[in-house]
């Protein structure tokens, strides 16, 4: 231990600190879930018998359908998720750039855009099969529930294990290259050095997909997180509907540890240097799950992309509809990026605390699991209870909507900067702690650039989901504000195809916008530019 | 943790970001009509009166419980003046929970009295209806049911008919009328053998609409503004209102409602909108846009779309339509959430 970070005025100055941000990050992620534990129990001691109605066959069944089908979609996403991520691994450094972003262009868009896209396109299909008298199969059922599920979360599965492969050493690779051929070493080494992510990946889909339910009715199925929205839609009751939600949070319990489990256990602290950059031919029946997987991907995108297109009208219809939603689009604008950027700093918090050990580590996961089942109406609820209080001047503000995209959005934020921290050499660390000159200067100079890749994801992950997000956000937005997702589905609803189109495509362009401009931020101080001659 | 400093920095900036303008002449109205209806009417209120309208709006996704809930969780601190509904059941819902203060519109003598609560708390106006839209290129002329019961005749194929979800807005109001007319036992048996022909229930109404405009579907319950809008944009459909027989109950008119919130922050404001969306003028305006088609403070023939046809409404009190909400929402959730 060094001068700086071993006298105990130091110890318990940090102490102070570590506690400081522990109670920050329980206002901003605890606080809504707690206020609802209390009316839970509030309304649980008012009448216990609830629980018996409540727990029945028929939820039970529910669960297991909702658990199959989160299961399946993370399946098909990392699937698909490794021969598209390999292939875009092996691309040539420009078209990766512009391939990843391309694949990324719709991930702002809410779920339900994507159902309504495959459905339009799939009408069509049905209706020229019919023409030519073929069998023309029904868009319903499990089936196309997890397909386009899949695909809107595809680009999140792909993009996290993207990242894990170009994580690799490069002296990693040469070396198993040197024993084995490179088909070999790519399974052998690079795939499980990306394990972390690739689990990451698919924790994340598989919660994301427990947790929607805007899907399961466009298809004519039911999920479990519907009967916790129908609760709370019949009883207006936030207790009650919490004890709906128990075994939905119990179920993403053993999902977030297992996952969080796999982060400490693989992704041990790995040696920097110069990532690995791959040249060889894959096997051909590879080659061909590579250019399937591609051809799926570009299929993700450019359906409902030609959809859209296609229904968006003249570019003077689409102008209008802009022009029309300016405010909304300056309101989704600014909360999506100041929840990104507020999202970080909380996001390190959490993952540094569930990168420790010991109980804060394991309230921290099981805190974690919690906040990850919240369904949207309840954590918009609970942000109600904690700050709509007579004087109290935060609600009625922009921070409410704020509060509520931090709410739900960081957690998936932290398990990605966890994986980032996991992966940083602890000697580096040190080494800044016994010769910086100051906070800032160590924070911008050394962890800034050591965190920046899972900062980054984490940063595109919030303002992507922010920019779709309704069910809280509705709870608690400000009168006379509105944001581009509200304003989208009105139109949805008065079935304005023209509109609701171009309010879609100007939400992928703000999310892709705002993407690339982060990106530039990061790369801006990245340690790999500033080395560059 | 060098990332609290940053933080607390963060979090001050954001503070002095978030400062939001207030202004005393002003009126803040939860509505659950849909925005491009609602919209203009406010508009204009403002243009006229130079009142500052801060509106929330709800969506179809939320199934218009999400302003309802906010209500509710808002009645100790109220933020809203005036809630405005697209229909009465979570209107009444809010009276039950003690959300609404009594007001005195002074155009509350128009109103008839089985639309309009006792106590002042709210007021309906600008009436929609429940009906049968058909598709015409695939159903021929008078192939279609005339009643609730004929949805069940295997004339008409279970697949070709849709319903949007009967646990959530005018589709639940329209369940909680039968179940009032024809009794638990009789409702609970109309619906199961519903869900047991494989009728097809759909997301929303809207969907209800498109799908029988499309063709997709043949025939779909929905409420007169999702299928005049079809109309209106030349679908080929028709729209049939039910139970319209001799000794038939008649069909369900379901009024937009209006109240105020018990404590809001602009009393005075409050009473004005609620004044102005209670006129005659503001009924013309929505039937205009497309919205509503049955006036209730004119007591005039259904206009627009409808013109020209006349509706026996349901002969029922909203009070006991709204009684049998919850009993029909917990036997409907057993049949339809499987």
């Amino acid at each position: 231990m060094n001068r700086r970070t071993g006298s105990p005025l130091h110890l318990s100055r940090r102490a102070l600190r570590q506690g400081l941000g522990a109670a920050v990050l329980a206002l901003v992620l605890l606080a809504p879930p707690c206020a609802l534990v209390f009316q839970f129990a509030l309304a649980f001691a008012n009448d216990p018998g609830q629980a018996r109605e409540i727990f029945s066959p028929r939820t039970a069944r529910l669960l297991a359908q909702s658990l199959g089908e989160a299961a399946a979609v993370a399946l098909t996403g990392t699937l698909l998720a490794i021969p598209a991520a390999s292939a875009l691994w092996q691309a040539p450094g420009s078209a990766q750039k512009r391939l990843r972003w391309f694949f990324m262009a719709l991930a702002p868009l809410p779920p339900t855009l994507h159902a309504l896209a495959w459905i339009t396109a799939g009408s069509w299909a049905a209706d020229l099969a019919q023409a030519a008298g073929l069998f023309a199969p029904s868009l319903r059922g499990w089936g196309w529930l997890i397909w386009v599920q899949s695909m809107a979360l595809a680009p999140l599965a792909v993009g996290l294990t993207l990242l894990g492969l170009q994580r690799l050493p490069a002296g990693l690779w040469e070396a198993a290259c040197l024993f084995s051929s490179p088909w070999r070493a790519f399974w052998k080494v690079a795939i499980p050095h990306s394990a972390p992510y690739l689990l990451a990946a698919a924790g994340l889909l598989f919660l994301l997909s427990l947790t929607d339910f805007s899907l399961a009715a466009t298809f004519q199925v039911n999920v479990y997180a519907f009967e916790i929205f129908t609760t709370f839609s019949a009883f207006h009751d936030a207790g009650r509907t919490l004890l709906v939600a128990l075994p939905l949070c119990a179920a993403t319990l053993p999902a977030a540890l297992l996952t969080g489990a796999q982060l400490r256990r693989i992704l041990a602290p790995g040696p920097a240097g110069q990532a690995a950059r791959p040249r060889f031919t894959w096997p051909f029946a590879w080659e061909m799950l590579q250019k399937a997987a591609i051809l799926i991907l570009l299929l993700q995108v450019g359906v409902p992309l030609g959809a859209l297109l296609l229904t968006a009208g003249p570019p003077t219809a689409f102008a209008a509809s802009v022009a029309g939603a300016g405010d909304e689009l300056f309101n989704s604008t600014r909360i999506s990026l100041l929840a990104a950027l507020a999202g970080l700093p909380l996001a390190l918090l959490a993952a540094q605390i569930l990168a420790g050990a010991g109980r804060a580590a394991w309230a921290g996961w099981l805190g974690l699991a919690f906040l990850l089942a919240l369904p949207a109406p309840l954590a918009g609820a609970g942000l109600i209870a904690v700050w709509n209080h007579p004087g109290w001047p935060v609600y009625g503000t922009l921070l409410m909507p704020l509060h509520a995209l931090l709410a739900r959005w960081t957690p998936y934020a932290a398990l990605l900067v966890l994986a980032q921290l996991r992966h940083i050499d602890p000697l580096l660390l040190e080494a800044e702690q016994v010769f910086h000159t100051g906070w800032l200067r160590a924070w911008l100079r050394v962890r800034l650039p050591l965190l920046s890749p899972g900062l980054l994801a984490g940063a595109f992950l919030i303002l992507t989901l922010s920019l779709g997000e309704l069910g809280a956000t509705l709870l608690v937005l400000p009168p006379g504000m509105q944001t581009l997702a509200v304003r989208l589905y009105n139109y949805l609803h008065y079935g304005a195809a023209q509109q609701v189109s171009a309010l879609a495509l100007l939400t992928a362009l703000t999310g892709l916008t705002l993407g690339l401009a982060f990106a530039a931020c990061f790369h801006w101080i990245s340690p790999a530019r500033r080395s560059a001659p | 943790m060098h990332t609290c400093r940053s933080f607390i920095f963060l979090a001050l900036a954001l503070l002095v970001c978030a400062c939001a303008p207030s202004s005393p002449n002003r009126v803040v109205i939860y509505t659950s009509v849909d925005q491009v209806f609602a919209e203009p009417v406010l508009k204009d209120f403002e243009r006229q009166t130079g009142i500052q309208i801060l509106p929330v709006y709800d969506v179809e996704a939320a199934k218009t419980t999400g302003l309802v809930n906010r209500l509710i969780a808002e009645a100790d601190n109220p933020q809203a003046d005036v809630f405005w509904s697209s229909e009465f059941a979570q209107m009444l819902l809010l009276k039950e929970k003690g959300v609404l203060e009594a007001s005195k519109p002074a155009n509350a003598a128009a109103i008839p009295a089985a639309m309009r609560d006792p106590q002042g708390l709210w007021y309906g106006f600008a009436g929609r209806a429940r009906v049968l839209l058909v598709n015409t290129q695939r159903v021929a002329q008078g192939q279609y049911p005339t009643t609730y019961a004929g949805l069940l005749d295997s004339r008409f194929p279970a697949d070709k008919i849709g319903i949007a979800n009967p646990l959530f807005g005018t589709t639940s109001n329209e369940a909680a009328a039968l179940y009032a007319k024809l009794g638990q036992d009789s409702a609970r048996d109309f619906y199961q053998r519903l869900r047991q022909r494989g009728v097809q229930v759909l997301d929303g109404n809207s969907v209800v609409r498109d799908q029988v405009a499309s063709g997709q579907i043949w025939y779909g319950l929905t409420d007169t503004d999702d299928a005049c809008g079809a109309l209106d944009k030349g679908a080929p459909v028709r729209l049939v209102f039910l139970e319209q027989g001799a000794g038939q109950p008649g069909a369900l008119v379901i009024p937009n409602t209006v109240g105020r919130v018990k404590g809001g922050p602009n009393p005075q404001t409050a009473a004005r909108l609620i004044d102005y969306l209670l006129s005659a003028a503001v009924e013309e305006k929505l039937a205009g846009a497309g919205f509503t088609h049955i006036p209730i403070l004119s007591r005039a023939a259904p206009g627009g779309c409808l013109g020209g046809q006349s509706i026996r409404p349901l002969d029922l009190e909203l009070d006991i339509i709204y009684n049998w909400l919850q009993p029909a929402q917990n036997d409907l959730k057993t049949i339809f959430l499987q």
